[in-house]
């Protein structure tokens, strides 16, 4: 057991992939949301040196591993001698990468889309470790461990910088998402069936061999079709989606809301949010009051899931300054009062900041997300008499269009 | 010590050549390996030597005839009774010499706690007791051919064939190599391939001379000293055979 740490490099490979799973989302300035999906997906950048480094590792902790055996004469298959002497380093990389992402996020994943969203990040770093062996095995040590490297990154790395739909569903780099949506069903399903395919085909190619005399064009053959048949299942998966594809690989948020009423007005919120309840159902009667005043309906159901029918949209997240949060209750007003996300252009901003200001006179935090301009405007019309801020909103509420459909 | 086997290891009619157009190896050889016996394989440059070990061993295939041991020609079969130790041997990085002999056990499909006790009994048998927590990658060449017949015996096979066991070894270590050698016995037979002839000629029992894929000679090395002027050498005696293209 020790002797497969020090034969494999895993000793100190292992804690070097831990250091950089956790320093990377650090020196990328990746936000912490209280959201786990999207901070363990934001976490996951680490994979982008951890998957190229674990690859390069076992490609070159694999070499002259096949030639060696050819000269012992094992009885025993290859997959079985490889995973002898290098499981430290095939289930412990996958297993420090994602230890990395959680330490990283500060979270575990706590619902079905984030235990996927591991599973992927597993998955990934099986594969990359997958290819490091194969690619060991096949070529010469000087070209595999190089190659190993690039494929790997190309695939972590590259994938989400084109401009492919399709690409990007089979990259485990399922990132930039917010607190309203989650890693999309086919980007999961298509990462998964790829790199499973890959790793399933790398160790059934070499379970049929015992290595006493290997052919070196045979085995590039195999791993060629190990490769080229997890790229195309993954390819095929996408391709026969019948979800819309888009290029974050996100689908919206499926996870069920935590409600609960706060005088009369339904205040529902992600798990996460639960503790924001209170105050935001204050802010929301404290809207109510303006909007009773200038003869609007008050707001009824506020909820975090966008796109609710008559339900104000509330974005609540964790360090989410209560003026921020505010101002987002107001755009919520205004989108459910068009029936559609509206454009915030600047008099529709002037509409935003005044409600706002309404609700929350210390003007808490607003002074850093919105214009100096448009909090100038809003405020000069909050101090005309009660009749014509009235008026004023009413006729900028009636204006509100929704942007044409693309 | 494993038990005699039934029948020997023998190569029947065997055909080998490296590609499918290059010039056959073998082109028929037939050859029994003396069973309880040591057997000096000897031949120049090119005779063959290795190439009949491997076949012997199972790492190279014959292109017609066959290679059998017990009475089966399966290669399963000789990777389990016949050990064969290469002239390279290469330490695993990261092993120790107790860990490596172990491994060179494990991977015939011994279970890990037998791999122990084999390994112990094989790294006394060579006299590496003293070295055996020591790094493969550190030791000297004799050190390292003694742990490749270490690797060799905790196979429990029933032949065991030795390619150029003592090149380039000092004459320290060589003496020293001999010396294990003297101590083992195989109930299927020993054969060394070497060009140190006179070095090994006591240890032995047997003499075979291979000579562009022919035995030249095949029988005790008393009967291959016959003929010869009363205290030739036996390099003397294998270099006159060859110069006068005796047997």
């Amino acid at each position: 057991m020790v002797a497969a740490f020090r034969v494999s490099g895993a000793w100190w490979f292992l804690p070097v992939m831990l250091a950089i799973g956790v320093t990377l989302p650090v020196l990328n300035d990746v936000p912490l949301t209280g959201y786990p999906v999207a901070d363990l997906s934001g976490a996951g950048i680490g994979l982008a040196y951890n998957a190229p480094l674990l690859a390069a590792m076992t490609s070159y902790s694999t070499r002259g591993w096949a030639q060696l055996h050819a000269t012992l004469r094992p009885r025993r298959r290859g997959a079985a001698v490889v995973a002898a002497g290098f499981w430290p380093l095939l289930a412990g990389g996958p297993a420090v990468g994602c230890l990395a992402v959680c330490v990283s996020a500060q979270t575990l994943p706590q619902e079905r889309a984030g235990w996927l969203l591991m599973a992927t990040f597993v998955a990934v770093l099986a594969g990359a470790a997958a290819l490091g062996v194969a690619l060991s095995w096949a070529l010469p040590v000087v070209v595999a461990v190089p190659a190993a490297a690039v494929v790997a990154f190309a695939w972590v790395n590259y994938l989400p910088a084109t401009s492919s739909r399709e690409l990007h569903q089979m990259s485990p780099m399922i990132d930039g998402f917010a607190t309203t949506s989650q890693p999309s069903r086919t980007a999961v399903t298509a990462t998964l069936v790829l790199t499973v395919t890959l790793v399933l085909g790398v160790a059934l190619a070499m379970t049929v061999t015992r290595w006493e005399r290997l052919s070196r064009p045979l085995t590039s053959v195999a791993v060629t079709v190990a490769v080229a048949l997890s790229v195309a299942l993954g390819w095929l998966v996408v391709t026969r989606s019948s979800q819309e594809l888009n290029l974050l690989a996100a689908e919206p948020r499926s996870t069920p809301l935590s409600c609960a009423e706060y005088s009369d007005i339904e205040v529902c919120l992600w798990p996460e949010e639960a503790g924001r309840r209170r105050e935001i159902g204050a802010t929301a009667a404290r809207l109510n009051q303006q909007l009773r005043a200038w003869d609007l309906p008050p707001i009824s159901t506020v909820t975090a899931r966008p796109g609710e029918e008559g339900a104000t949209t509330v974005d609540a997240g964790r360090g989410l300054a209560p003026g921020p949060m505010t101002l987002s209750m107001a755009a919520g007003y205004l989108d459910q009062r068009a029936g559609c996300q509206v454009t915030i252009g600047r008099d529709t901003e002037v509409l935003v900041v005044a409600l706002a200001l309404a609700a929350n006179p210390a003007e808490d935090g607003l002074t850093d997300v919105v214009s100096a301009d448009s909090l100038a405007q809003a405020r000069s019309r909050l101090d005309q008499a009660a009749a014509d801020q009235a008026a004023w909103f009413r006729a900028g509420v009636s204006d509100l269009r929704c942007p044409p459909a693309s | 010590m494993p038990a005699p086997l039934e029948s020997p290891l023998r190569a029947e009619g065997v055909v080998f050549r490296y590609r499918r157009w290059s010039p056959p190896v073998f082109d028929g050889l037939d050859w029994t390996v003396s069973q309880g016996c040591t057997t000096l394989l000897l031949g120049p440059n090119g005779a063959g030597k290795s190439t009949l070990l491997k076949l012997l061993a199972g790492l190279e295939r014959p292109r017609a005839g066959r290679v059998t041991v017990n009475g089966t020609s399966g290669r399963s079969d000789l990777f389990e009774l016949v050990g064969w130790m290469p002239q390279d041997v290469r330490p695993i990085r990261g092993l120790t010499v107790q860990e490596q002999v172990e491994y060179g056990a494990w991977v015939t499909g011994a279970s890990r706690r037998d791999c122990r006790s084999r390994a112990r009994t094989a790294i006394e048998a060579v006299d590496l007791t003293d070295l055996s927590s020591r790094r493969a990658g550190e030791l000297s060449g004799g050190q390292l051919r003694r742990l490749g017949l270490a690797q060799t015996l905790a196979r429990r096979a029933h032949v065991l064939l030795l390619d150029e066991p003592t090149a380039g070894l000092d004459p320290a270590q060589s003496a020293l190599f001999r010396e294990v050698l003297r101590g083992l016995t195989m109930p299927g037979g020993i054969v060394v391939s070497t060009h140190q002839v006179d070095e090994l000629a006591d240890d032995v029992d047997r003499v075979a001379v291979l000579d562009a894929g022919r035995f030249r000679f095949d029988g005790a090395v008393t009967d291959f000293r016959e003929g010869h002027p009363e205290g030739l050498s036996l390099a003397a005696a294998f270099a006159a055979m060859l110069g006068r293209g005796e047997h």
